[in-house]
């Protein structure tokens, strides 16, 4: 079947706006989330699906919903611990992981209730409805506010986080609407590409650019084509092969980052 | 001459030790107070206890008349901080222009200027990854200059930068003191900076041990005791 009559689908149509609304925002908001070393974050948050498909599936609720519920309450409560505990970061979110994915498991099985696993793992991007790209402009609604608002604080944040409370950036505020925001974006891009290839569109992406860029302007800019050329390749290779599109976007985020990160060295050798 | 800066019987014990105690000290508007004590004497802790990132036990801690908690954001606008070496993630890309714009919310143009002041102009368009240690220390004591402070808190602020700069960067200080009415209080191990510049010399070992003016203090015998070598000052000559 050619590229025309591909187009000829609603799903295709609902899903290549779906990747166009997941390019404009979610690559750049991974420059932050790198920016501010919280990479394990995002798929901290991303895993939390699994309690919130398990919840949604006993009290009968759409995912969508019990996942906007979820994740930002999950989120919240992995911020609180760490203050709390003064643990190292990488410790207490892979307790979180670990510990919200078994949950999830545990009371699925419980509950004899059934669990979309490749759905929640992979996401749909051809299954995509109305009603979710209106959940996804939201989601980029909120994504492009955070960069407006947040953009000045959390780069002196990610610079030096005391200097930045020392000269009277609300640090704690700050980060905890970055972590709210990115929460319910997470909970949204998941219904369209899956637990996995979320923080791959978030992390891999930027983790590129800044492999490549020199300015942090550049970077945002770069974390966006390469976010738009993974959705495009991915997507496209789903319709060739039979790959969940979620899991074709993770792998060629993958590839191009190994790519890149790998030839780097061997370029700025050349450059010399 | 109005206090900016007041401590008053300050104990602050961390990880289970006193690390202040009992520790009294003023900075008045004009005034550059110098504080020096050997390593772990508690120098650090003090600042950043005024600054409101330590918490403290006993005692009373006034900045701009408030307690620390009680500082909003337009009074710390007023309080020019430089920490001592700074510690950064150096993997990610950020221009010196970009860092600036985000501190001081000033277009391009403007920022020049403020790299002027501590002859780093030419810092402006490159990465901060790739600054060195006292390069990075400049721009960041630009920034704390750029907002116009009443009070100035110095952690060795001029750690790993050349004599030539570092006495360009006192001696702004001193223009700011002597202009402005700033009041300082500078952490600094070079005992010639701390005698050619500062008003008063507060020394301290987690007690106040002596102060005084540069030349009463840096005479004290006490001060080879603490080091654990004879104190002498050694002139920096200018070029």
């Amino acid at each position: 079947m050619g590229w025309t009559e591909w187009l000829a689908f609603d799903f295709v149509w609902n899903a290549l706006l779906a990747m166009v609304l997941l390019t404009a925002v979610y690559p750049v908001l991974g420059v932050y989330v790198v920016g501010q070393r919280v990479t394990y974050l995002g798929d901290a948050i991303a895993h939390s699906a699994f309690l919130g498909a398990a919840l949604a599936a006993w009290l009968g609720w759409q995912m969508g919903a019990a996942l906007l519920l979820v994740a930002p309450l999950f989120a919240l409560v992995i911020a609180w611990f760490q203050q709390r505990t003064g643990l190292p970061p990488d410790v207490v979110l892979v307790v979180a992981i670990t510990s919200v994915s078994a949950t999830g498991i545990a009371l699925v099985s419980l509950l004899e209730v059934p669990l979309p696993l490749s759905a929640l793992l992979f996401g749909d991007l051809l299954a995509i409805e109305r009603g979710d790209l209106w959940r996804l402009l939201g989601a980029d609604c909120i994504g492009a506010a955070m960069l407006l608002l947040l953009t000045r604080p959390l780069i002196r944040i990610g610079f030096h986080r005391e200097l930045a409370q020392a000269q009277g950036v609300p640090v704690q505020t700050v980060e905890t609407l970055f972590l709210v925001g990115l929460a319910l974006m997470v909970a949204v891009g998941i219904r369209a590409v899956g637990i996995l290839p979320i923080s791959a569109l978030l992390i891999l992406p930027a983790a590129t650019a800044r492999t490549l860029c020199g300015s942090f302007r550049a970077m945002r800019v770069t974390s966006a084509l390469i976010g738009g050329l993974c959705l495009v390749a991915g997507f496209g290779t789903a319709l060739w092969l039979p790959i969940p599109p979620g899991a074709a976007v993770a792998l060629v985020a993958a590839l191009l980052f190994g790519l890149v990160a790998g030839l780097s060295p061997l370029w700025k050798e050349f450059a010399r | 001459m109005e206090n900016l800066l007041e401590v008053s019987d300050l104990s602050v014990a961390l990880g289970g030790r006193w690390v202040l105690e009992r520790v009294s000290l003023q900075v008045a508007a004009g005034e550059l107070v110098a504080l020096i004590g050997p390593n772990g004497a508690g120098k650090t802790t003090l600042l950043r206890v005024a600054l409101g990132l330590l918490p403290y036990q006993r005692g009373e801690v006034r900045v701009l008349g408030k307690p620390p908690a009680q500082l909003t954001p337009a009074d710390r606008a007023l309080i020019g901080y430089v920490p001592q070496a700074l510690q950064f993630d150096r993997t990610m890309p950020l221009l010196v222009s970009e860092l600036l714009q985000a501190m001081l919310d000033r277009r391009v143009p403007e920022l020049t200027a403020v790299l002027q002041a501590v002859d780093a102009e030419h810092l402006l368009h490159r990465e901060v990854r790739a600054l060195s240690g006292g390069e990075l220390q400049r721009v960041v004591i630009a920034a704390a200059i750029a907002r116009q402070p009443r009070l100035l808190l110095l952690d060795e602020p001029a750690t790993g930068i050349d004599v030539g700069v570092r006495l360009r960067f006192y001696d702004l200080i001193e223009q700011q003191r002597a202009q402005r009415q700033v009041g300082a209080l500078i952490v600094s191990h070079d005992l010639s900076i701390v005698s050619r510049y500062a008003t008063r010399v507060v020394c301290i070992h987690h007690r106040v041990l002596c102060t005084g003016t540069p030349q009463e203090v840096l005479q004290m015998p006490l001060l080879d005791e603490l080091y654990g070598h004879p104190v002498s000052v050694y002139e920096h000559q200018e070029h």
